[in-house]
């Protein structure tokens, strides 16, 4: 009884004292960013004042620039997102099983995988112009190799024994040994690559839009051109929210898929 | 006496290499009987398991396995040494692996899921997930997963081995009821003489390479056997001179 009454003790006072560490951080930080901008640590008009920002918050949704943003930069995420995800699923998991797609795919792949993919927004504009399709696009690209090496390294390291105790049950043809082994045990490895996939695909979104592609960066863009730096952190954080968001829905989807995990 | 599995003259080797791990290797399993194989390490008992289990494939000889018909059901029911649970699989799935693709009814496999557990003592243990499993109730699920489809032989590798003292005891117990409720031939591998001649109809005992059966041994004492009786222990000490 003593022992589960330290062990609820010690569990709060871990619990309180990562709550008050995590807003003196925060705090620290406003005081830290607002002496930055007070003192003019940077050229004088270009560093926002944080409590300038709930205000550019209440203007930005207030023009209905915003939320028409948001939107616009989901429309890309998701699009890139899905299909950088499920190619590059399909590729690595085809590569990993067949030896022959192996043999065939493994130079190009090294010649492309390390081209960045902001370096394809000159195509992606030449064949979509600016649009969400060039867009989505780009992040793709990205989204793709982050897939397909997980899925590939995933799928390689599935034990070869599941392979062999599907066989002594009957369970040995291509198909249902991937979906009855090879899928299930590298489940792990390849939902790690997605939900890292989620996050590339942000930071490759913004870079795209920052090119002109209506969404999120292209109005951080056009609020810098006129020294609207506060609006530029309201989209920031925007950005911001709507990624825990989708690493918060990712993270449950991931956690029930996982749940035969110890 | 019917028999189920029926090895003549089997030889193999395995791809690349130059030695065979048996060669002319002939012998057969009863319907019902419980045959151990003994033999040192590294001798070819396992491979011999997979050949029978239909894992290998012999180069030169020939291979039978015989029983009822196989519909509804597969003629052999294979147990690992590492109890080879899929960790994604709950208890009940992982039992219901060999069911699949047999054409049975949701009801039917159910119930032979049901049954299986029953007879291992694992039913109020059907939705636990691998890891929440210890040593011995992940080997009892193996055999329980073997026996859902109904074989006609239980091929076992070493099944007992990675357990501690107390449990492999109670396992031996257990699968003797088991094989004699089931009515399956067994094929039991071990390197352990005194389990072989505790469990067993008869031993035989591998030794060289490539792997030549150099003793066989009917157990003639009566069931259910005294794990302790000096005629047991006699018969061990025998079979162990062979080795």
């Amino acid at each position: 009884m003593t022992r589960y009454k330290f062990k609820y003790f010690t569990d709060n006072f871990v619990t309180t004292r990562r709550v008050i560490l995590g807003i003196t951080g925060i705090v620290a930080f406003l005081i830290l960013w607002k002496s930055a901008e007070s003192f003019e640590w940077f050229r004088r008009g270009t560093m926002p004042d944080p409590l300038k920002v709930p205000g550019a918050l209440m203007d930005e949704w207030g023009s209905g620039r915003l939320i028409p943003a948001i939107e616009s930069s989901l429309i890309h995420y998701l699009w890139g997102l899905g299909l950088g995800t499920i190619l590059g699923f399909f590729v690595g998991a085809f590569a990993a099983t067949i030896r022959w797609f192996d043999d065939f795919h493994i130079y190009l792949a090294r010649l492309l995988r390390p081209i960045p993919p902001l370096a394809w927004v000159v195509f992606a504009i030449a064949w979509f112009q600016v649009s969400h399709a060039g867009a989505a696009f780009v992040i793709s690209i990205g989204v793709f190799w982050v897939n397909y090496f997980a899925t590939y390294s995933a799928v390689k390291n599935v034990d070869p024994r599941y392979y062999e105790l599907a066989q002594a049950f009957g369970q040995g043809s291509y198909l249902i040994r991937s979906l009855k082994v090879t899928l299930p045990a590298s489940s792990p490895g390849i939902l790690a690559g997605v939900r890292t996939g989620v996050g590339q695909a942000w930071m490759t979104l913004i870079a795209a839009e920052l090119l002109g592609v209506p969404g999120m960066g292209q109005e951080m863009n056009s609020a810098a051109g006129v020294g609207a730096y506060e609006a530029v952190v309201v989209y920031m954080l925007a950005i911001s929210a709507v990624y825990a968001l989708t690493d918060m829905i990712f993270s449950f989807i991931e956690h029930q898929i996982l749940q035969w995990r110890p | 006496m019917a028999t189920v599995v029926d090895l003549n003259a089997l030889g193999f080797q395995y791809p690349n290499s130059e030695s065979w791990i048996v060669r002319d290797l002939s012998f057969s399993v009863a319907a019902g009987e419980f045959l151990s194989m003994v033999g040192g390490s590294g001798v070819g008992k396992s491979t011999i398991l997979r050949l029978v289990a239909g894992l290998l494939e012999a180069q030169t000889g020939s291979l039978e396995v015989t029983g009822k018909s196989a519909e509804g059901r597969r003629r052999r029911g294979l147990v690992f040494q590492d109890g080879r649970l899929m960790p994604w699989r709950d208890v009940a799935h992982n039992v219901r692996l060999g069911l699949e693709g047999l054409n049975l009814s949701t009801d039917i496999v159910n119930q032979r899921i049901d049954e299986v557990l029953n007879l291992t003592g694992l039913s109020d243990f059907k939705d636990r997930w691998p890891h929440q499993l210890s040593g011995g109730q992940v080997q009892r699920v193996g055999i329980a997963r073997a026996l859902a489809v109904q074989p006609d032989i239980l091929l076992m590798d070493e099944p007992f081995s990675a357990v501690d003292t107390i449990t492999r005891q109670s396992l031996q117990q257990e699968l003797v009821r088991i094989w004699q409720a089931s009515g399956a031939a067994v094929l039991f591998i071990t390197h352990d003489i005194e389990e072989a001649a505790y469990l067993s109809d008869r031993v035989i005992v591998l030794k060289g390479q490539p792997a030549e059966i150099v003793h066989e041994r009917p157990i003639e004492i009566e069931r259910p056997r005294q794990r302790n009786s000096e005629e047991l222990f006699r018969l061990a000490a025998d079979i162990a001179t062979y080795l």
